[in-house]
């Protein structure tokens, strides 16, 4: 028979066990009936036949003990017989199993969690056919920036026209872009967000209808073009997933279109590109294909057999200028990186994912002493039993395989429940990474791996134990011995000092983490956001500039009409609100620089008032209008960096075809894109002076006070009034200055909650071992009483104990700390992690938390009786 | 009563089995006749050992009539065991002709 079956079979026994040994015994009983009757012929008496036979058969018990041996899965019985019976000597220790339960529920529950949600945001799942044929296209520019989350994008659609027609590598490159449109259900308008696909887009992403079709070639041709397919999500919330909206007219961005298919349910564009909620074929005739601006999120599929360094190297094509164009720097500054799809998942989110999972691992560590910790008091409790067992012939193997059933017994509960804890790890992944963390079989496998591993630590420690144990000491002794319980107390001491020091590691991370994001959350940002709401407005198809202007202008005033309203100012962008513009250009008379950068946003002649900035030398727009000559107004840093400590007022800048601009003013510092970073050199202009774009608006709201409830539907009233295609969207800069420092917020959150579970964990460590000890001691108390010790000298004793392991711990952890905390640097803003005040306060913290535990056993060690506790055992 | 290996219990097991199908009695009675009275397994090393073989596969048990007309348990030989039992015949031949040779040329 080979092992399998063999194996197969033994299990059958086991399982069938108290049938076979019913069948067993009758067999053994024939055995000895037929011995009996074969000595009666021989010439025996009955009696005598009977005793002869049971004499020589020998003992029953032990041959059926060896028989079973033989024929079952004796280790699997015992382990079954091993977790019974830890199971039921825990019931009557209830106190201890809920304490270890629910230590082990708090580390297994965490740790599945943490690292759930980290598998998904390292490895994301991928739902498009062949995801490492892939390849998105960002900026190799904005690749190398700090914060490593690239901008996805790539300009000029013309030339991905031309790629796609001349590039070999790519079996498919599809371009998107989005933009807000009107979707008119009933009358009213319905912001929607649109995405604009080239032809190949959606195949390159493998999409199949759900419903309908997807683009053909066809439909990227003139007017047939008026076509459109539907997201799922807005199929289902705003035509409640209607079947028969395919083939029917929708009025959108002021267009009539037909709906010719819908999206399946789980499909979703790269993340961070733009989710669409209706997808819209972009065709570029020439003209359009050569207007700047239109930033496109590009996906490619690379043909099979190639190599994204060969589609790379085609990318080149891209570095030339096109014929007589403006932005000729900004193309030529472009560096087309194309990366991967699975590697631009992961991109920016390593390093908060790495200081989560220590964190955790270290309250994984505290747990885990914890619980170890309480398994050594049982073990010193159960002495006499194991004692005993010892004597009536158990193997010291046997009573470790009793107490390592207990650790699993406890493992296995402690990690069901942090199981149940783990699910939530899901919507907690979504809030803090934006992640989908999905629950499937991977996370109890994860949450049973601990569970084991944590059994074999905790179950082993009392292993430790047994070394030690001297039968006849053990039988013989008395509660209130020495001896041995003094090299357990120094063991669980060690625990509790590790514990200590891991809480104190942790508590500096997040006291750290919290001045850092108390830091952010103060930063002068340059203006004041408190009062200040952005509108931004979309026009679908691109107007005149005269028209633009226009209509800017208009929407200044229909705001500034509006209640509540102080005054109101229209720019390209305004701050904090993910927008960002470049351009470089040459400064007069300072060839040695070169060309220079500047960020820049094109503002109407308020913006500085509106704003709130200050004017430090020079003036504003103030009173000029188009057809003045050219003027340029620049912050301090770009004042400082390009021009030294002499005054930038009357230089001149060099913008090639767009000519010279004068510097007229310097104006201060703006912290545009995010509190964290630091101003850029900044360039302003004229609203009216090319070069000019015309689609997006910003205008920028000054309120008295805070705006009202219902100020955003004013708003888009009066929005649909001035013009009907425009679609309109607001932001309250107060709300974008924290969303950009959600990161920062979260991970300290997640440091608070860690550091104070560690915390938590660490202190009831303390206070059993100290009130273990007390009780341990009880009888050296009562002595030390009845020789002359006073009650607070006991109590002065006890405490002392328990402080000076509590320091110990603290100067361990403050040492780890010093070499662990740079990990978080990262993350932090104008904090040093070596910060001696957060030191301070968390060595405060844990002395006072120590304090109380030790207090109550102290408090008991100087009321102990010394005649009771003499007398007592 | 010479000792026996606990392979070589396994031998005469199998070859007893070799006839029919017995009950544990029967096969220590069957070596002990067929042996001349020479050999007479203990109880507390048959019964391990028939638990043993019918774990490795060689026997198979089943609870049948005995002679008596009473309830017995059957002991048989499977295919396997049959093979095992000329395995085992073989070994012992060699075996038994690699002693004698030590013992009468040494």
């Amino acid at each position: 028979m080979n092992p399998i079956r063999r194996f197969w079979f033994r299990l059958g026994k086991s399982i069938r066990g108290s049938d076979l040994d019913a069948a067993m015994s009758e067999e053994m009983h024939q055995h000895v009936e037929q011995l009996t009757e074969r000595y009666v012929r021989d010439g025996m008496s009955p009696d005598e036949a009977l005793c002869a036979s049971q004499r020589r058969f020998g003992g029953v018990d032990q041959i059926k003990e060896r028989c079973r041996d033989e024929s079952r899965l004796r280790w699997l019985e015992n382990f079954l017989r091993d977790v019974r019976f830890a199971v039921r000597s825990l019931r009557r220790s209830p106190g201890f199993a809920i304490a270890m339960i629910a230590v082990l529920a708090i580390g297994i529950g965490a740790t599945t969690a943490i690292v759930n949600i980290g598998r998904s945001a390292v490895f994301p799942a991928i739902s498009y056919p062949e995801p490492d044929r892939l390849v998105v296209a960002i900026d190799g520019n904005s690749y190398d920036h700090e914060s490593r989350t690239p901008f996805p994008f790539f300009s000029f659609p013309y030339r991905l026209a031309i790629l796609r027609e001349t590039a070999k590598s790519f079996a498919g490159l599809g371009g998107e872009r989005s933009e807000p449109m009107n979707l008119v259900i009933n009358g009213g308008p319905i912001p929607t967000t649109i995405d604009w696909v080239t032809q190949d887009f959606l195949s390159v992403l493998g999409a199949r209808p759900l419903l309908g079709r997807i683009f053909t070639p066809s439909d990227f041709q003139g007017s047939q073009g008026d076509v459109a397919i539907l997201d799922w999500g807005l199929w289902q919330s705003r035509f409640g997933g209607d079947p028969g909206i395919v083939g029917r007219d929708i009025l959108l961005g002021g267009k009539v279109r037909r709906v010719v298919g819908i999206l399946p349910r789980g499909f979703r564009v790269p993340v961070s590109f733009s989710p669409g909620d209706i997808f819209l074929p972009e065709a570029f005739s020439p003209t359009t294909a050569m207007m700047p601006f239109k930033w496109l999120e590009v996906v490619g599929r690379l043909k099979p057999g190639i190599a994204r360094a060969t589609a790379q190297a085609e990318m080149k094509l891209l570095r030339i200028p096109g014929p007589g164009n403006a932005y000729a720097n900004i193309i030529e500054s472009l560096k087309p990186l194309l990366v991967p799809l699975p590697a631009y998942y992961r991109l920016g989110k390593d390093n908060l994912f790495w200081v989560f999972l220590g964190a955790t691992a270290f309250l994984y560590a505290i747990a885990c002493s914890n619980a170890a910790s309480l398994m050594l008091t049982r073990t010193v409790g159960r002495r006499r039993e194991l004692g005993v067992r010892l004597a009536m012939g158990g193997s010291r193997w046997q009573i470790a395989r009793l107490l390592v059933a207990e650790g699993l017994v406890l493992a296995l509960a402690g990690g069901a429940v942090g199981l149940i804890m783990s699910w939530w790890s899901g919507s907690i992944s979504m809030a803090l990474f934006g992640v989908e963390a999905h629950f499937d079989w991977v996370v109890p496998a994860i949450a049973f791996g601990l569970s084991v591993l944590t059994c074999c630590i905790v179950g082993l420690a009392p292993l430790v134990r047994l070394q030690h144990a001297r039968l006849n000491e053990v039988l013989n002794e008395g509660a209130g011995s020495l001896g041995d319980s003094r090299r357990l107390g120094r063991l669980r001491s060690c625990f509790v000092v590790l514990q200590a020091a891991l809480a104190v590691v942790l508590l500096i991370g997040a006291g750290v983490m919290a001045r850092s994001f108390i830091r952010l959350q103060k930063v002068d940002l340059g203006f004041d956001p408190g009062d200040k709401v952005a509108v931004s407005g979309i026009l679908p198809d691109a107007e005149s500039e005269k028209a633009y202007l226009r209509l800017a202008d208009q929407m200044r005033e229909v705001l500034s009409s509006l209640p509540g309203v102080r005054d109101a100012t229209y720019s390209l962008m305004v701050p904090l609100t993910n927008f960002a513009a470049s351009l470089s250009c040459k400064i007069d008379g300072r060839p040695d620089l070169g060309d220079v950068r500047f960020s820049y946003n094109r503002v109407s002649p308020q913006y500085f008032t509106t704003l709130g900035v200050p004017i430090i030398a020079g003036r504003g727009f103030d009173g000029m209008r188009a057809g003045d000559p050219p003027v340029a107004v620049i912050n301090q840093t770009a004042a400082h960096r390009y021009f030294g400590s002499a005054s930038p007022l009357g230089k001149r800048l060099d913008l090639d075809n767009y000519g010279k601009w004068e510097v007229i003013g310097v104006v201060g510092d703006v912290r545009e894109m995010n509190p964290r970073n630091e101003a850029s050199a900044q360039l302003y202009f004229p609203i009216w002076q090319p070069p000019i774009s015309t689609g997006l608006l910003f205008e920028l709201v000054r309120m008295n006070g805070q705006p009202g409830p219902d100020f955003e539907s004013l708003v888009r009233r009066a929005a649909f009034e001035v013009e009907p295609r425009m679609v309109v969207h607001l932001d309250r800069l107060t709300n974008n200055a924290a969303d950009r420092i959600q990161t920062e917020r979260y991970t300290m959150w997640v440091l608070q909650a860690l550091s104070a579970l560690a915390l938590v964990l660490a202190t009831l460590g303390l206070f059993a071992v100290t009130a273990f000890a007390v009780a341990q001691r009880h009888r050296e108390f009562g002595l030390r009483m009845a020789l002359g010790a006073a009650p607070a000298d006991l109590l002065r004793l006890v405490l002392v104990r328990g402080l000076s392991l509590a320091s110990l711990g603290l100067v361990l952890g403050v040492a780890a700390a010093w070499g662990l905390t740079r990990f978080l640097q990262s993350v932090l803003f104008e904090t040093s992690p070596y910060d001696p005040s957060t030191i301070i306060a968390v060595a405060c913290l844990l002395l006072a938390v120590a304090f109380l535990a030790c207090w109550m056993p102290a408090l008991r060690a100087s009321k102990v009786d010394p005649a009771m506790a003499l007398r007592s055992e | 009563m010479a000792e026996l290996l606990s392979g070589t219990l396994d031998l005469l097991v199998l070859r007893v089995l070799h006839s029919g199908p017995l009950h544990g009695f029967g096969i220590g009675e069957r070596i002990h006749v067929l042996s001349n009275e020479a050999l007479d397994v203990e109880e507390g090393s048959l019964y391990p050992a028939l638990y043993r073989m019918e774990a490795k596969g060689w026997i198979e048990a089943e609870w049948g009539e005995s002679e008596r007309g009473r309830k017995a348990k059957l002991y048989s030989l499977t295919k396997e065991g049959r093979r095992q039992l000329e395995a085992e015949r073989e070994n012992w031949k060699q075996l038994a002709a690699a002693i004698r040779a030590i013992l009468e040329n040494a």
